[in-house]
């Protein structure tokens, strides 16, 4: 179900959840919140698809994920390695320590409400574009969400 | 002192045999130090407690080299203080003379001479061992439970996300009261193989308890032969398994070969090892139903996704559905799966 990104020009979003269930339930919310979506059962997945393809804005990846890598180290990797993508975890764990994260990175315990992610990804992608218009201008949240809707519609 | 003594019964003031007593009863090792902190003397108890034979040995050795690690320096510390006219407490751990490893809650304390001066110090040390054991068994069970309640947290928050996601995909459409029943069942079968896998504590779950499991709440079980090896699977494949059994079953209630009391349905798995690289193999056939057409991929809801993809992901293998006019077969093939250790 992999979305034809080049077809289109919805922000694409790169969804990393090793459990199936979720990952497609995630792809199908999002998809219909008005973004193209990617999938990933892993952070090698994901790292595979980041050399890939240039055109992921946004990355939503848990935290818990299996094998070497979890989306803790994926968040950083992708901080360190492309820093214009915004990125957005989630975990079921209540303790997770929130200053390990990297910067300017959103965090939604699970189970998260699909509405909520995607006001998240559209703040994040909201202040991306805002910077980029003019890196000398600080934003709030709320103004360069309203800017971005203003620009969008 | 004294005029207890006198008051306790008469031959007990000045009598040295109180004190021997004393200290052949008393359980604590009780020790007397020079000023120096060289052992001079050990009481009867003491010895027993310290398991020594021969104190003959120990007389004169310095008593805090007895102490290792921060013993030591509270042993030292202890006799300075005693020797200040202070009680130096510690507790700490040391050796028998056996080597046998003991708790002690240890107090150093002054002994004056007749000008009040202190000549000599007293040091009394009490076994331990048990309650230090006892505390500490208590502090690695309170951890463990710590880390089985963070776990659990775990395991509940994201069953929550998995119920939540099954809603999400089952109350999709119209018809409130079918996605109900749909979504009911659907939680009976996540339930049930919670239930197996429970039973191994999430270690693994057989292979023929999650099909039986999954196909519980559907009607024609006697119209269904299940036939394989004994084999376990690890939790998440068996989830992804119990659901799409469960999802074929529906299906074949609804329109296939259960929906007619002529149709039957045949369940096999095995670990082909004939091909050069063994595949474990799964296939679910209809026969004997109404005939079958291929649905449009508009038509293909939830359960037929969850029956090819969630299959195919969670087993890394492919999954083939044929719609052949005499019933649907169902096909997986999927890197091999281990043999059960547990005979049956």
């Amino acid at each position: 179900m992999m979305a034809s990104a080049s077809s289109s020009r919805k922000p694409l979003v790169l969804i990393v959840e090793d459990e199936f269930l979720l990952r497609m339930d995630a792809m199908q919310m999002i998809e219909e919140a008005g973004f193209d979506v990617l999938e990933a059962a892993t952070a090698d997945q994901a790292i595979a698809l980041l050399e890939q393809r240039s055109d992921i804005a946004v990355i939503f990846t848990d935290i818990d994920l299996p094998g070497s890598m979890n989306g803790l180290k994926l968040a950083h990797a992708v901080r360190d390695r492309w820093p214009p993508i915004r990125i957005v975890t989630t975990s079921g764990h209540f303790n997770l320590d929130q200053d390990k994260l990297p910067s300017g990175c959103k965090f939604i315990p699970k189970p998260y409400d699909f509405r909520h992610v995607a006001e998240t990804i559209r703040d994040l992608m909201g202040m991306l574009t805002a910077v980029r218009l003019n890196p000398h201008m600080t934003y709030s949240a709320t103004e360069s969400v309203a800017a971005f809707r203003h620009r969008t519609a | 002192m004294e005029q207890e003594l006198i008051a306790a019964g008469d031959g007990l003031a000045d009598n040295a045999d109180v004190l021997r007593s004393v200290l052949a009863g008393c359980g604590d090792c009780i020790k007397i130090l020079d000023l120096q902190g060289r052992l001079q003397f050990m009481s009867e108890g003491g010895k027993r407690v310290m398991e020594v034979e021969d104190f003959g040995k120990l007389k004169g050795c310095p008593w805090p080299d007895f102490w290792a690690g921060p013993g030591h320096a509270d042993a030292r510390n202890a006799v300075a203080t005693a020797i200040a006219g202070g009680t130096g407490r510690f507790k700490g751990a040391a050796n028998t003379a056996k080597g046998n490893p003991r708790h002690w809650d240890v107090q150093v304390s002054p002994i004056r001479g007749d000008a009040g001066q202190v000549t000599h110090l007293l040091s009394i040390s009490r076994d331990v061992t048990e309650e230090w054991r006892a505390v500490s068994e208590l502090h690695d069970a309170l951890e463990r439970q710590a880390l089985l309640a963070g776990e659990l947290q775990h395991r509940i928050k994201n069953t929550l996300a998995m119920v939540g996601a099954i809603a999400n995909q089952t109350m999709r459409g119209d018809d409130v009261a079918l996605a109900r029943q749909a979504f009911a069942a659907r939680l009976t079968m996540l339930s049930r193989a919670h239930d197996i896998l429970t039973q191994t504590s999430w270690a693994s779950a057989p292979i023929r308890d999650v099909i039986e499991g999954a196909l519980a709440s559907h009607t024609g079980q006697d119209r269904i032969a299940i036939d394989g090896p004994d084999l376990d699977l690890p939790p998440r494949q068996a989830l992804a398994l119990a659901l799409a059994v469960h999802e074929l079953a529906t299906n074949a209630v609804k329109y296939g070969a259960l929906s007619t009391h002529a149709g039957r349905v045949d369940i096999a798995w095995n670990n082909d090892v004939s091909e050069t690289e063994p595949r474990f193999r799964f296939i679910w056939t209809e026969s004997g139903g109404p005939a079958v057409k291929e649905p449009a991929a508009s038509e293909k809801g939830f359960g037929s996704r969850l029956i090819e993809r969630m299959l195919a992901s969670d087993f890394a293998g492919e999954v083939h559905t044929s719609y052949r006019p005499q019933g649907v077969a169902c096909e997986l093939r999927a890197p091999i799966m281990g043999e059960t250790t547990a005979s049956r």
